[in-house]
Protein backbone atom coordinates (compact mmCIF):
# COMPACT_ATOMS: atom_id res chain seq x y z
CA UNK A 1 0.00 0.00 0.00
CA UNK A 2 1.04 3.14 -1.05
CA UNK A 3 0.31 6.70 -0.71
CA UNK A 4 0.31 10.38 0.06
CA UNK A 5 -1.47 11.07 3.88
CA UNK A 6 -1.65 14.75 4.77
CA UNK A 7 -0.12 16.22 7.97
CA UNK A 8 -2.20 19.55 8.51
CA UNK A 9 -0.54 20.29 11.75
CA UNK A 10 2.87 21.08 9.96
CA UNK A 11 1.61 21.32 6.49
CA UNK A 12 3.03 18.55 4.69
CA UNK A 13 2.62 15.15 2.77
CA UNK A 14 3.89 12.22 4.24
CA UNK A 15 4.46 8.89 2.19
CA UNK A 16 3.44 5.57 3.36
CA UNK A 17 4.95 2.74 1.38
CA UNK A 18 4.69 -0.04 3.55
CA UNK A 19 6.21 -2.80 0.94
CA UNK A 20 9.78 -1.27 2.11
CA UNK A 21 9.42 -2.99 4.82
CA UNK A 22 10.29 -5.99 2.95
CA UNK A 23 13.01 -4.43 0.99
CA UNK A 24 16.77 -5.98 0.80
CA UNK A 25 18.37 -5.04 4.04
CA UNK A 26 22.57 -5.26 4.33
CA UNK A 27 22.97 -8.73 2.10
CA UNK A 28 26.41 -9.88 2.16
CA UNK A 29 28.72 -9.17 -0.54
CA UNK A 30 27.90 -12.65 -2.80
CA UNK A 31 24.14 -11.60 -3.08
CA UNK A 32 24.31 -7.67 -3.29
CA UNK A 33 21.53 -6.61 -6.11
CA UNK A 34 23.29 -3.69 -7.14
CA UNK A 35 26.95 -5.72 -8.74
CA UNK A 36 26.59 -6.91 -12.07
CA UNK A 37 25.11 -10.14 -12.53
CA UNK A 38 28.73 -12.75 -13.29
CA UNK A 39 28.05 -15.94 -14.78
CA UNK A 40 26.66 -19.06 -13.06
CA UNK A 41 26.43 -16.63 -10.36
CA UNK A 42 23.08 -14.67 -7.95
CA UNK A 43 21.23 -12.93 -10.57
CA UNK A 44 21.49 -9.26 -8.85
CA UNK A 45 19.04 -6.49 -10.05
CA UNK A 46 21.82 -5.38 -13.18
CA UNK A 47 21.86 -8.49 -15.54
CA UNK A 48 25.00 -7.39 -17.56
CA UNK A 49 28.61 -8.52 -16.59
CA UNK A 50 29.95 -4.67 -16.01
CA UNK A 51 28.42 -1.81 -16.25
CA UNK A 52 30.28 1.83 -15.78
CA UNK A 53 27.29 3.52 -13.94
CA UNK A 54 23.71 2.41 -13.98
CA UNK A 55 20.15 3.82 -13.01
CA UNK A 56 17.13 2.34 -12.68
CA UNK A 57 13.69 2.17 -11.10
CA UNK A 58 14.03 1.17 -6.95
CA UNK A 59 12.40 -2.62 -6.46
CA UNK A 60 10.33 -0.82 -3.62
CA UNK A 61 9.76 2.60 -4.37
CA UNK A 62 8.12 5.23 -2.12
CA UNK A 63 6.82 6.66 -5.19
CA UNK A 64 5.41 5.19 -8.65
CA UNK A 65 5.36 5.90 -12.14
CA UNK A 66 1.92 4.52 -11.75
CA UNK A 67 0.26 4.52 -8.34
CA UNK A 68 -2.23 2.93 -6.95
CA UNK A 69 -5.10 4.00 -5.82
CA UNK A 70 -4.86 5.07 -2.30
CA UNK A 71 -6.58 2.14 0.43
CA UNK A 72 -7.68 4.19 2.42
CA UNK A 73 -10.14 7.52 2.14
CA UNK A 74 -9.05 10.73 3.19
CA UNK A 75 -10.68 13.62 4.90
CA UNK A 76 -11.66 17.13 4.21
CA UNK A 77 -8.89 17.55 7.73
CA UNK A 78 -6.69 14.61 6.60
CA UNK A 79 -6.56 14.40 2.80
CA UNK A 80 -5.03 11.64 0.65
CA UNK A 81 -3.47 11.34 -3.11
CA UNK A 82 -1.98 9.02 -5.00
CA UNK A 83 1.98 8.26 -4.43
CA UNK A 84 3.14 9.11 -7.84
CA UNK A 85 6.30 9.87 -9.25
CA UNK A 86 9.79 8.15 -9.40
CA UNK A 87 12.15 6.55 -7.65
CA UNK A 88 15.47 5.65 -9.00
CA UNK A 89 18.56 3.82 -7.81
CA UNK A 90 22.13 5.11 -8.87
CA UNK A 91 25.40 2.50 -9.39
CA UNK A 92 28.28 4.25 -9.11
CA UNK A 93 30.50 1.62 -9.82
CA UNK A 94 30.67 -2.18 -10.60
CA UNK A 95 33.12 -2.60 -7.06
CA UNK A 96 31.41 -3.54 -4.49
CA UNK A 97 33.59 -2.59 -1.49
CA UNK A 98 34.69 1.09 -3.31
CA UNK A 99 33.20 4.40 -2.05
CA UNK A 100 32.60 7.92 -3.87
CA UNK A 101 35.24 9.64 -2.31
CA UNK A 102 38.10 6.28 -4.05
CA UNK A 103 36.34 7.20 -7.67
CA UNK A 104 39.04 9.36 -10.20
CA UNK A 105 37.65 12.90 -10.95
CA UNK A 106 37.07 11.88 -14.50
CA UNK A 107 34.71 8.94 -13.01
CA UNK A 108 33.12 11.82 -10.87
CA UNK A 109 32.50 13.86 -14.15
CA UNK A 110 30.66 10.74 -15.42
CA UNK A 111 28.26 10.92 -12.28
CA UNK A 112 27.10 14.21 -12.96
CA UNK A 113 26.47 14.09 -16.44
CA UNK A 114 24.36 11.08 -15.30
CA UNK A 115 22.67 13.27 -12.45
CA UNK A 116 21.86 15.70 -14.84
CA UNK A 117 20.05 13.01 -17.32
CA UNK A 118 18.09 12.19 -14.29
CA UNK A 119 17.09 15.58 -13.82
CA UNK A 120 16.25 16.76 -16.99
CA UNK A 121 14.53 13.34 -17.94
CA UNK A 122 12.62 12.95 -14.30
CA UNK A 123 12.04 16.71 -14.55
CA UNK A 124 9.94 16.58 -17.48
CA UNK A 125 7.53 14.07 -16.42
CA UNK A 126 3.92 15.89 -15.80
CA UNK A 127 3.24 14.79 -12.42
CA UNK A 128 7.13 15.26 -10.72
CA UNK A 129 7.61 19.01 -9.69
CA UNK A 130 11.02 18.26 -8.03
CA UNK A 131 14.28 15.74 -8.54
CA UNK A 132 16.17 15.34 -5.44
CA UNK A 133 19.14 13.02 -5.70
CA UNK A 134 21.03 12.07 -2.86
CA UNK A 135 23.41 9.31 -1.03
CA UNK A 136 22.56 8.22 1.88
CA UNK A 137 26.20 6.38 3.35
CA UNK A 138 27.13 4.44 5.85
CA UNK A 139 25.23 1.81 8.58
CA UNK A 140 24.73 5.17 10.59
CA UNK A 141 23.18 6.23 8.46
CA UNK A 142 21.14 3.42 7.60
CA UNK A 143 21.52 2.31 4.51
CA UNK A 144 20.22 -0.70 3.75
CA UNK A 145 22.93 -1.83 0.98
CA UNK A 146 26.43 -1.14 1.17
CA UNK A 147 27.21 -1.10 -2.47
CA UNK A 148 28.41 2.13 -3.61
CA UNK A 149 24.66 4.28 -5.14
CA UNK A 150 23.10 7.05 -4.51
CA UNK A 151 19.34 7.58 -5.04
CA UNK A 152 17.19 10.19 -7.08
CA UNK A 153 13.13 10.94 -5.73
CA UNK A 154 10.84 12.30 -8.26
CA UNK A 155 8.54 13.76 -6.19
CA UNK A 156 5.22 15.35 -7.23
CA UNK A 157 5.40 17.59 -4.78
CA UNK A 158 7.96 20.23 -3.82
CA UNK A 159 9.80 19.00 -0.46
CA UNK A 160 9.22 21.10 2.52
CA UNK A 161 12.73 21.56 3.20
CA UNK A 162 13.18 23.21 -0.38
CA UNK A 163 9.89 25.19 -0.24
CA UNK A 164 11.29 26.59 2.91
CA UNK A 165 14.11 27.73 1.37
CA UNK A 166 12.25 29.29 -1.41
CA UNK A 167 10.32 30.94 1.32
CA UNK A 168 13.27 32.22 2.53
CA UNK A 169 15.18 33.37 -0.62
CA UNK A 170 12.03 35.07 -2.04
CA UNK A 171 11.73 37.22 0.68
CA UNK A 172 15.33 37.93 0.43
CA UNK A 173 14.70 38.95 -2.95
CA UNK A 174 12.41 40.92 -2.91
CA UNK A 175 13.70 42.65 0.01
CA UNK A 176 17.04 43.29 -1.63
CA UNK A 177 16.63 42.53 -5.01
CA UNK A 178 19.93 39.59 -4.52
CA UNK A 179 20.05 36.07 -4.70
CA UNK A 180 20.16 34.81 -0.59
CA UNK A 181 22.11 31.88 -1.51
CA UNK A 182 24.85 33.25 -3.96
CA UNK A 183 24.68 36.27 -0.71
CA UNK A 184 25.48 33.34 1.61
CA UNK A 185 28.32 32.05 -0.52
CA UNK A 186 30.26 35.38 -1.08
CA UNK A 187 29.62 36.29 2.57
CA UNK A 188 31.39 32.70 3.54
CA UNK A 189 34.34 33.90 0.76
CA UNK A 190 34.87 37.33 1.75
CA UNK A 191 35.16 35.80 5.25
CA UNK A 192 36.92 32.87 4.45
CA UNK A 193 36.97 31.13 7.49
CA UNK A 194 34.90 28.35 6.85
CA UNK A 195 35.88 27.80 3.70
CA UNK A 196 37.16 24.50 2.95
CA UNK A 197 38.13 24.42 -0.96
CA UNK A 198 37.47 26.61 -3.58
CA UNK A 199 37.26 26.72 -7.84
CA UNK A 200 35.89 28.93 -10.57
CA UNK A 201 32.16 27.45 -10.19
CA UNK A 202 31.86 26.69 -7.03
CA UNK A 203 32.73 26.71 -3.09
CA UNK A 204 32.58 24.52 0.00
CA UNK A 205 32.23 25.44 3.25
CA UNK A 206 31.35 24.54 6.86
CA UNK A 207 28.02 27.20 6.72
CA UNK A 208 27.92 29.83 9.67
CA UNK A 209 24.84 28.33 11.05
CA UNK A 210 25.92 24.75 10.64
CA UNK A 211 23.38 22.39 12.21
CA UNK A 212 26.06 19.53 12.33
CA UNK A 213 30.19 19.53 13.48
CA UNK A 214 31.04 18.90 9.74
CA UNK A 215 28.26 19.99 7.80
CA UNK A 216 29.56 21.09 4.16
CA UNK A 217 27.80 23.03 1.55
CA UNK A 218 29.22 23.10 -1.91
CA UNK A 219 27.69 25.90 -4.17
CA UNK A 220 27.73 27.05 -7.47
CA UNK A 221 29.10 30.26 -7.69
CA UNK A 222 27.91 31.12 -11.46
CA UNK A 223 24.61 33.24 -11.18
CA UNK A 224 21.69 31.89 -13.51
CA UNK A 225 23.08 28.04 -11.88
CA UNK A 226 20.22 26.96 -10.45
CA UNK A 227 20.27 22.82 -11.01
CA UNK A 228 22.28 20.68 -13.22
CA UNK A 229 20.83 21.75 -16.28
CA UNK A 230 22.17 24.97 -16.30
CA UNK A 231 25.81 23.44 -15.64
CA UNK A 232 28.07 23.93 -18.27
CA UNK A 233 31.68 21.76 -18.93
CA UNK A 234 33.42 23.84 -16.87
CA UNK A 235 30.89 23.44 -13.91
CA UNK A 236 30.73 19.81 -14.43
CA UNK A 237 34.51 19.19 -13.98
CA UNK A 238 35.15 21.81 -11.09
CA UNK A 239 32.06 20.22 -9.04
CA UNK A 240 33.90 16.78 -9.77
CA UNK A 241 37.27 18.14 -8.34
CA UNK A 242 35.47 19.84 -5.13
CA UNK A 243 33.06 16.67 -4.58
CA UNK A 244 36.65 14.86 -4.59
CA UNK A 245 38.13 16.99 -1.82
CA UNK A 246 34.98 17.05 0.04
CA UNK A 247 34.31 13.03 0.09
CA UNK A 248 38.42 12.63 0.34
CA UNK A 249 38.81 15.27 3.46
CA UNK A 250 35.93 13.59 5.20
CA UNK A 251 37.84 10.51 5.21
CA UNK A 252 40.68 11.50 5.66
CA UNK A 253 39.87 13.57 9.23
CA UNK A 254 40.15 10.08 11.27
CA UNK A 255 41.03 8.34 9.05
CA UNK A 256 38.34 5.81 8.35
CA UNK A 257 35.38 6.17 5.82
CA UNK A 258 33.31 8.83 7.25
CA UNK A 259 29.08 8.31 6.91
CA UNK A 260 27.24 11.01 5.63
CA UNK A 261 23.98 12.61 4.11
CA UNK A 262 24.52 13.86 0.76
CA UNK A 263 21.54 16.16 -0.25
CA UNK A 264 21.91 17.70 -3.98
CA UNK A 265 19.16 20.87 -4.05
CA UNK A 266 17.97 22.53 -6.88
CA UNK A 267 15.42 24.23 -8.22
CA UNK A 268 11.92 22.65 -8.15
CA UNK A 269 10.40 20.98 -12.26
CA UNK A 270 6.66 22.98 -11.31
CA UNK A 271 7.62 24.78 -14.59
CA UNK A 272 8.02 28.29 -12.64
CA UNK A 273 11.12 30.31 -13.11
CA UNK A 274 13.74 30.74 -10.49
CA UNK A 275 16.50 32.24 -11.64
CA UNK A 276 16.79 34.90 -9.57
CA UNK A 277 15.85 33.02 -6.25
CA UNK A 278 17.54 29.89 -6.07
CA UNK A 279 20.83 28.32 -6.98
CA UNK A 280 22.40 25.17 -6.95
CA UNK A 281 23.81 23.67 -3.87
CA UNK A 282 24.82 20.28 -2.19
CA UNK A 283 24.59 20.32 1.21
CA UNK A 284 26.67 16.88 3.26
CA UNK A 285 25.53 16.00 6.51
CA UNK A 286 27.97 13.53 8.53
CA UNK A 287 26.57 12.53 11.76
CA UNK A 288 29.77 12.06 13.87
CA UNK A 289 30.79 15.10 16.02
CA UNK A 290 34.18 13.27 17.24
CA UNK A 291 35.87 10.41 16.15
CA UNK A 292 33.79 8.02 18.50
CA UNK A 293 30.63 10.08 18.91
CA UNK A 294 27.54 10.70 16.72
CA UNK A 295 25.49 13.20 17.14
CA UNK A 296 21.74 12.51 17.12
CA UNK A 297 18.32 13.97 16.27
CA UNK A 298 17.20 14.12 19.33
CA UNK A 299 14.62 16.03 21.39
CA UNK A 300 15.25 19.54 20.46
CA UNK A 301 16.04 18.89 16.93
CA UNK A 302 13.08 16.11 15.89
CA UNK A 303 10.64 17.50 18.36
CA UNK A 304 10.62 20.91 17.87
CA UNK A 305 13.14 21.65 14.46
CA UNK A 306 15.69 23.10 16.89
CA UNK A 307 18.88 22.47 16.18
CA UNK A 308 22.20 22.66 18.76
CA UNK A 309 25.64 22.58 17.42
CA UNK A 310 27.78 21.32 20.38
CA UNK A 311 30.90 22.98 18.20
CA UNK A 312 32.31 25.72 16.71
CA UNK A 313 31.76 26.04 12.13
CA UNK A 314 34.85 28.29 12.39
CA UNK A 315 37.20 25.76 14.11
CA UNK A 316 35.62 22.41 12.42
CA UNK A 317 36.99 23.98 9.10
CA UNK A 318 40.52 24.04 10.53
CA UNK A 319 39.80 20.87 10.59
CA UNK A 320 38.70 19.46 7.71
CA UNK A 321 41.36 21.76 5.77
CA UNK A 322 43.65 20.03 7.50
CA UNK A 323 42.42 16.77 6.92
CA UNK A 324 41.96 18.01 3.07
CA UNK A 325 45.58 18.40 3.09
CA UNK A 326 46.47 15.01 4.04
CA UNK A 327 44.45 13.72 0.83
CA UNK A 328 45.42 12.98 -2.99
CA UNK A 329 42.85 14.78 -5.54
CA UNK A 330 43.26 13.26 -8.80
CA UNK B 1 43.25 23.86 -8.72
CA UNK B 2 43.01 24.16 -12.75
CA UNK B 3 40.88 21.53 -13.45
CA UNK B 4 40.79 20.01 -17.48
CA UNK B 5 37.89 21.37 -19.09
CA UNK B 6 36.90 18.57 -21.65
CA UNK B 7 34.47 15.05 -21.05
CA UNK B 8 33.57 12.35 -22.30
CA UNK B 9 30.67 11.45 -24.43
CA UNK B 10 27.55 10.07 -22.14
CA UNK B 11 26.08 6.97 -23.99
CA UNK B 12 22.72 5.54 -22.57
CA UNK B 13 21.19 2.83 -23.07
CA UNK B 14 17.57 1.74 -21.73
CA UNK B 15 16.45 -2.05 -21.21
CA UNK B 16 13.49 -3.38 -19.09
CA UNK B 17 14.64 -5.28 -16.12
CA UNK B 18 13.86 -8.86 -15.56
CA UNK B 19 10.41 -7.94 -14.03
CA UNK B 20 9.41 -6.98 -17.00
CA UNK B 21 8.34 -3.41 -15.61
CA UNK B 22 10.86 -1.63 -14.41
CA UNK B 23 13.53 0.57 -17.19
CA UNK B 24 16.89 0.02 -15.92
CA UNK B 25 19.71 2.49 -17.84
CA UNK B 26 23.34 1.62 -18.78
CA UNK B 27 25.74 4.83 -19.18
CA UNK B 28 29.10 4.75 -20.81
CA UNK B 29 31.59 6.91 -21.72
CA UNK B 30 33.54 8.10 -24.63
CA UNK B 31 33.88 7.18 -28.40
CA UNK B 32 32.71 3.84 -27.98
CA UNK B 33 29.36 2.54 -27.28
CA UNK B 34 25.43 2.51 -27.70
CA UNK B 35 23.32 5.31 -29.15
CA UNK B 36 24.86 8.62 -28.32
CA UNK B 37 22.81 11.20 -25.98
CA UNK B 38 22.77 14.09 -27.95
CA UNK B 39 25.17 16.99 -25.85
CA UNK B 40 22.41 19.82 -24.80
CA UNK B 41 23.89 22.38 -22.96
CA UNK B 42 20.57 24.95 -23.34
CA UNK B 43 18.13 22.05 -22.20
CA UNK B 44 15.58 23.07 -19.73
CA UNK B 45 13.91 20.82 -17.59
CA UNK B 46 11.20 23.32 -17.27
CA UNK B 47 10.96 24.79 -20.66
CA UNK B 48 8.46 22.43 -21.67
CA UNK B 49 6.27 22.78 -18.54
CA UNK B 50 6.93 26.64 -18.91
CA UNK B 51 5.05 26.42 -22.70
CA UNK B 52 2.36 24.24 -21.04
CA UNK B 53 1.59 26.76 -18.58
CA UNK B 54 1.97 29.65 -20.82
CA UNK B 55 -0.94 27.84 -23.22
Amino acid sequence: MSELRWHPLVGQWVITATERQERTFLPPKGFCPLCPTKPGEFPSEISEADYDIVTFENKFPSLRPNPPVPAIAGTELEPVDVAGGVCEVVCYTPDHDATLAEQPIRKIQHLIQVWTDRFKALGDRDEVKYVFAFENKGKEIGVTMFHPHGQIYAYPFIPPIIEKELEQTTKHFEKTGRNLILDIAESEIADGRRVIAKNDSFVAYIPFFARYPYEVHITATRPGVTSFAEFNTADRNNLAVILKQIVSAYDKLWDFSLPYIMSIHQRPTDGKDYTNTYQFHIEFYPPYRTKDKLKYLAGSEAGVGAYINDTLAEEKAVDLRAALAKAVIE
Amino acid sequence: MPTEQTEDTMHKRETIMEDGKRKLYYFTFGDEGATPEPADESHDANSAKEASNNE
